[in-house]
């Protein structure tokens, strides 16, 4: 039996739930071990002061892709039960966009500021309210049949497919990318 | 340390990516549907929805799934599929749907799914869906589900999971 273990069309829903629970701890308690529950370290990012949320998450990034990967070259992973977004070229980038202004303001994304919520920060709280409103609001607001959402739908498109690479000169690709970027990282944060 | 380290290894699971055989595009780059939601599609009679069986004419008529159109390449390449239809592709063999689904890309088709299970999991899952003895709640919800599509597309639920499956009576669909 090969992985994902926490298919709900195998395990059931309750039981894909409930191993859900454990996993998104330890998501928490990654990110705020990362120390990704402060604002300051956070807005660090865009002021090129602390490049901690770049290293982390593009770290996060290439730990999972390599796993992916190999994981599914040795037998152990069926990439096929493998959920992958669609890409909605517009609205994503409207999102993006978005998301870039909120985090910049706040300091906080949307795990982070569950994470601050969690640990009692108001701010935290204030974040996640305003995130529940806005999902809700652009749920009410936009229609999924419209021109904006619907006529840059792109279907799953995935890098090696938009690049005409095979996956694994993608992956090669990216982990070079994500290593001379740690470098690059660690040279703006010595100058600072 | 650690990190120059575990940059070492990443950067040399990187290359040896490159240098090892490119997995199939099917395994990343097309999403499966599961038959039950495939089955909701066709009795819904969703928007744009194309099923394509690309097992060809060969293909008993009374083995195909309701509205499937058997389909080869060449045939797949000159259909008039409009851009944001919804493809489902069903195939005998991953290399099939992955090359159907490369004629498509190519058209510039972005909606495309293929069949998880093809027509095999078709037939267990939506025409004979089995309840096992002491089933749990949501087995026993899940099957419910099928049961209804199931005799809607002119099979039999059965309880107890019987060893073999019957042959379907004359399927419904669109």
């Amino acid at each position: 039996m090969s992985a994902p273990f926490a298919d709900p069309s195998v395990v059931g829903d309750r039981a894909a739930l409930l191993l859900a629970l454990p996993i998104g701890v330890a998501f928490g308690f990654a990110l705020e071990s990362a120390g990704l529950g402060s604002a300051p370290k956070l807005a660090g990012q865009f002021t090129l002061t602390d490049l901690t949320v770049f290293k982390v998450m593009f770290s996060a990034l290439v730990t999972a892709m390599l796993g992916a990967f190999w994981l599914a070259r040795m037998g152990l992973l069926d990439l096929e039960r493998v959920y992958v977004p669609e890409t909605y070229v517009v609205p994503q980038l409207v999102g993006g966009l978005s998301f870039g202004i909120g985090f910049a303001m706040s300091g906080l994304c949307p795990g982070t500021s569950c994470v601050a919520a969690a640990t009692g920060r108001v701010d935290g709280g204030g974040v996640m309210l305003g995130l529940l409103a806005g999902v809700l609001g652009a749920g009410l607001a936009v229609d999924p049949g419209d021109a904006l959402y619907d006529g840059t739908a792109r279907g799953v498109w995935t890098v090696p497919e938009a690049l005409h690479l095979s996956y694994g000169v993608a992956v090669a690709a990216i982990t070079a990318l994500a290593l001379l970027g740690f470098a690059g990282a660690a040279w703006i944060e010595r100058q600072r | 340390m650690i990190r120059r380290a575990l940059a070492v290894l990443a950067g040399a699971l990187g290359l040896a990516a490159a240098w090892t055989d490119p997995l199939p595009v099917a395994s990343v780059a097309i999403a499966p549907i599961e038959p039950l939601e495939l089955a909701e599609w066709i009795r819904d009679r969703k928007e744009g929805l194309r099923v394509i069986d690309l097992r060809g004419q060969g293909a008993p008529e009374d083995d195909r799934i309701p509205s499937a159109q058997p389909m080869d390449l060449d045939s797949l390449r000159a259909a008039a599929i409009a851009p944001l239809d919804v493809v489902v592709l069903c195939a005998s063999a991953a290399s099939e749907t992955a090359e159907g689904a490369a004629v498509l890309r190519e058209a510039g088709h972005r909606n495309v799914l293929h069949l998880r299970g093809g027509v095999p999991a078709w037939r267990a899952e939506v025409l004979f869906p089995a309840l096992p003895e002491g089933a749990s709640p949501d087995e026993q919800a899940a099957f419910a589900r099928a049961s209804g599509l199931s005799r809607y597309f002119g099979g039999t639920p059965r309880k107890g999971a019987p060893q073999t499956m019957p042959a379907p009576s004359r399927p419904r669909g669109c």
